[in-house]
């Protein structure tokens, strides 16, 4: 076939890499100045945000080296070829409900911070729902156009968020800062752990590597989607502890929005940036959330073949809404979501990792 | 058909969901609140009144008397245009609700009733804690939880504490601006004018002075007829609670302990004549000599940089001499406004505003970790320091003339 359609189109290295940058940037931006500065209780976070960092770009490695073994093959059938096909039945059972309670802590997400900053009456049911909504939208259509959307939207949202941060530099303190390293190394493993919670979102690079141009140059995709979040979630953690003081982020609900809504544009013409940064985020949560659902779809397509996508969203989206509406109040959703995250852990970290390591062992490989 | 059918669904299905929007409010709906103030009640009518509707309701210890300053956009339009609008005959651009209540939320709500435009804290400037309810334990950070926990206030807001009643601020009449909150809030940007104004302290310095184990300051604010007056500080514990005032010229002092200058001026006295310099600039560090923790010593350096301004002696400053002189004269005056200062915070009131507490944590962490408990509580570590001054001054410009008259005999 020489005359490709956009849909038959394979993404590159760099494509890769800016999807795994978007789904990696998420709710856990707006809060993990918060729990690291609890953490940590001082500048020295980001000590934290660079270790776990590096730590999510081995596990990142390990798995894309995993997927290059088996070049244009689907997560289930390669898992079924290194662990035969009862087991992969499993484990990819397993990963569909870890990525589905994804899309639905991300919804969740949505409806609850829309609900506190922008819309007081309207019901978190309604947004959530009119979310998924669009959500659907864009899984049933073409996939790679869906992916295609990352890399029209994370430009913007690194821009706005770089002059976000931009504006706050007047009221960076630099008393607030200092001392500098003055967390002992357990503290600083303790804020590793927290703000790992927020790299989550890497290990599409299982699922996606399949559509790639070279697989083999999965690995750097990886490099290149984490290098975006390690430094935009260094420069927002350092901003945010030297505006508010790390006293002052351990006791923010979100900390980043809290850190727009202090942006003033000299001159009193723009006075409220927050409402473009809500725009934003919410253009990165759609990205999210849009490729979680796909995956979810793609691996049971490929468990069954004879369901077609759109019924698969179908079915699906009833229980993404229910899940999503279970977590009673903000302690309940913000636990749903650490264990939504501990159980990914195992599922798409540890496992995987195994399965690389029993394919190494008995020497399968996947054949062009 | 079946498509047809499919069709009017999806209309059916569209039409509910995009049609309509529960959060829609209408810009002239908003009462925009641009200023707060926070009194207790003087007296105990209303609560009276309150206990006989519901005599069962739970007794608190504190009531709240909180004055909403709105906008009335109309008046905002200068001439008679203005007028036209009927229910506002004074023409006056702003309209002030006094309620009172348990709960500043309550008292919110409660405004729900009395006007058609609910208040919308978007746009607060200003907010003003009254003496009394600072005095009391726990009171100041009482009444700054609503305003800090509530998604739609900003903490850009700017916080003063008010010498007697608070709502007097938002009730004066000054002539260069229709609305009292904008009057005081543009006072409070004059800081790079006269330095006995404490710079501006905002909503989320104030949740980050509440939250740490540091005593603070923040400005104070007086009203009378026509006119507030900006000047001096209210100090509070490092269990928030306010202790006590500085003076116009403790405060400079204080802005020159802490190296927040930012211009103004310096008076001296030259071979009993009055010179005043304008300041352009302050540099400020700290020394401390820690060996003994008893006794800690800290000297705290300031060079000031400035114009002469006024001179009433008549001297020739084109001179370096004179000028060695004159700037000795403004450093001598500097360090004696700064010890004034000190021996008031540091031995009377015994409050760490210099914020010494916060360079040790910042420049000897180690030890900080230590004594932490022992600074201001405990051991009293704080008290026990010794604190000296040394002041340097920069003359750098002479002004326009030399001399104002010929030199007497000459």
């Amino acid at each position: 076939m020489s005359a490709q359609t956009l849909a038959e189109k394979m993404i590159s290295k760099n494509h890769m890499g800016i999807n795994i940058a978007s789904v990696t940037i998420g709710v856990g931006i707006l809060t993990f100045p918060r729990s690291l500065a609890k953490a940590t209780g001082a500048f020295d976070g980001w000590i934290s945000v660079v270790i776990s960092g590096l730590c999510a770009c081995l596990v990142g490695w390990l798995l894309a080296k995993l997927a290059a073994r088996f070049p244009r093959q689907t997560f289930f059938e390669y898992s079924s070829i290194i662990v035969s096909k009862p087991i992969a039945y499993i484990l990819t059972l397993l990963v569909c409900i870890y990525t589905m309670l994804f899309v639905s802590f991300e919804i969740r997400a949505i409806g609850n911070i829309a609900k506190q900053y922008l819309f007081y009456n309207t019901p978190v049911e309604m947004i959530t729902l009119s979310f998924l909504l669009i959500v659907q939208y864009s899984v049933v259509g073409s996939r790679i156009a869906m992916l295609r959307l990352n890399l029209l939207f994370l430009p913007v949202v690194l821009v706005v968020m770089f002059v976000v941060l931009l504006f706050t530099t007047q009221l960076f303190e630099i008393e607030n800062i200092r001392p500098f390293f003055s967390s002992d190394w357990r503290s600083l493993l303790e804020g590793s752990r927290v703000v790992g919670l927020s790299y989550s979102g890497f290990e599409i690079i299982l699922f996606y590597t399949m559509l790639m141009k070279q697989p083999q140059e999965g690995a750097k995709a990886v490099a290149l989607g984490l290098s975006i979040p390690i430094l935009l979630y260094m420069t927002i953690y350092m901003f945010a502890i030297g505006v508010f003081s790390a006293e002052v982020a351990t006791n923010l609900t979100y900390p980043t929005i809290e850190l727009a809504k202090e942006v003033e544009i000299p001159g009193g013409f723009f006075e409220r940036v927050e409402s473009i940064f809500f725009t934003i985020w919410i253009m990165t949560i759609f990205n999210t959330c849009a490729m979680w659902l796909d995956i979810t779809v793609l691996n049971l397509s490929s468990m069954f073949h004879k369901v077609h996508k759109t019924i698969w969203v179908l079915i699906l989206s009833p229980m993404i809404y229910f899940v999503a509406m279970l977590p009673q109040n903000l302690v309940d959703f913000f636990t749903f979501a650490d264990n939504i995250t501990y159980f990914g852990m195992i599922v798409v970290y540890l496992c995987p990792i195994l399965l690389l390591l029993i394919a190494f062992i008995r020497g399968v490989k996947g054949h062009e | 058909m079946n498509r047809q059918l499919t069709a009017f669904c999806i209309f059916l299905l569209l039409s509910t969901l995009l049609a309509g929007c529960w959060d829609q409010v209408q810009i002239e709906e908003r009462g925009f609140v641009v200023g707060v103030a926070i009194d207790k009640p003087r007296t105990n009518e209303a609560e009276q009144q309150a206990k006989q509707e519901a005599p069962d309701k739970p007794q608190v210890k504190e009531r709240f008397l909180v004055t909403h300053q709105f906008v009335v956009p109309g008046g905002l339009i200068s001439g008679g245009q203005g007028s036209g609008g009927g229910q506002n005959t004074a023409n006056e651009a702003y309209l002030n609700l006094i309620s009172e209540g348990d709960s500043l939320f309550e008292i919110s709500r409660e405004l729900a009733t009395r006007t058609s435009r609910t208040p919308f804290y978007q746009h607060m400037k200003i907010l003003i804690v009254s003496e009394d309810i600072s005095r009391t334990k726990n009171g100041f950070a009482r009444a700054l939880d609503f305003y800090l926990r509530d998604p739609d206030s900003r903490r850009s807001s700017k916080v003063f504490i008010s010498n007697g009643l608070a709502k007097e601020v938002l009730e004066v009449k000054p002539k260069t601006e229709k609305l009292p909150a904008i009057y005081v809030n543009s006072i409070g940007e004059n800081v790079n004018k006269n330095s006995r104004m404490l710079p501006e302290v905002r909503l989320g310095d104030v949740h980050e002075e509440l939250l740490s184990s540091y005593s603070f300051v923040v400005p104070r604010i007086r009203a009378e007829k026509q006119e507030v007056k900006l000047a001096g500080s209210a100090v509070f514990t490092h269990d928030n609670q306010l202790i006590g005032f500085l003076g116009e010229e403790e405060t400079e002092g204080l802005n020159f302990l802490t190296g927040k200058v930012k211009g103004g001026m310096v008076k001296g006295k030259f071979k009993n004549n009055l010179v005043s310099m304008n300041i352009q600039g302050i540099k400020h560090g700290i020394k401390a000599d820690l060996r003994d923790q008893q006794h800690m010593k800290f000297t705290i350096n300031i060079e000031c940089e400035g114009t002469l301004a006024e001179s009433y002696a008549t001297i020739d400053s084109l001179n370096n001499t004179a000028m060695g002189k004159l700037e000795q004269v403004f450093a001598e005056e500097i360090e004696r406004m700064s010890n004034d200062t000190v021996k008031k915070v540091h031995k009377q009131m015994k409050v760490d505003v210099i914020k010494l507490g916060s360079y040790l944590k910042q420049h000897h962490f180690s030890l900080w970790k230590k004594i932490r408990q022992d600074w201001e509580t405990g051991q009293h570590l704080y008290e026990k320091s010794e604190i000296t001054v040394q002041a340097k001054v920069y003359l750098r410009n002479i002004g326009a003339i030399n001399r104002t008259e010929r030199q007497n005999n000459r």
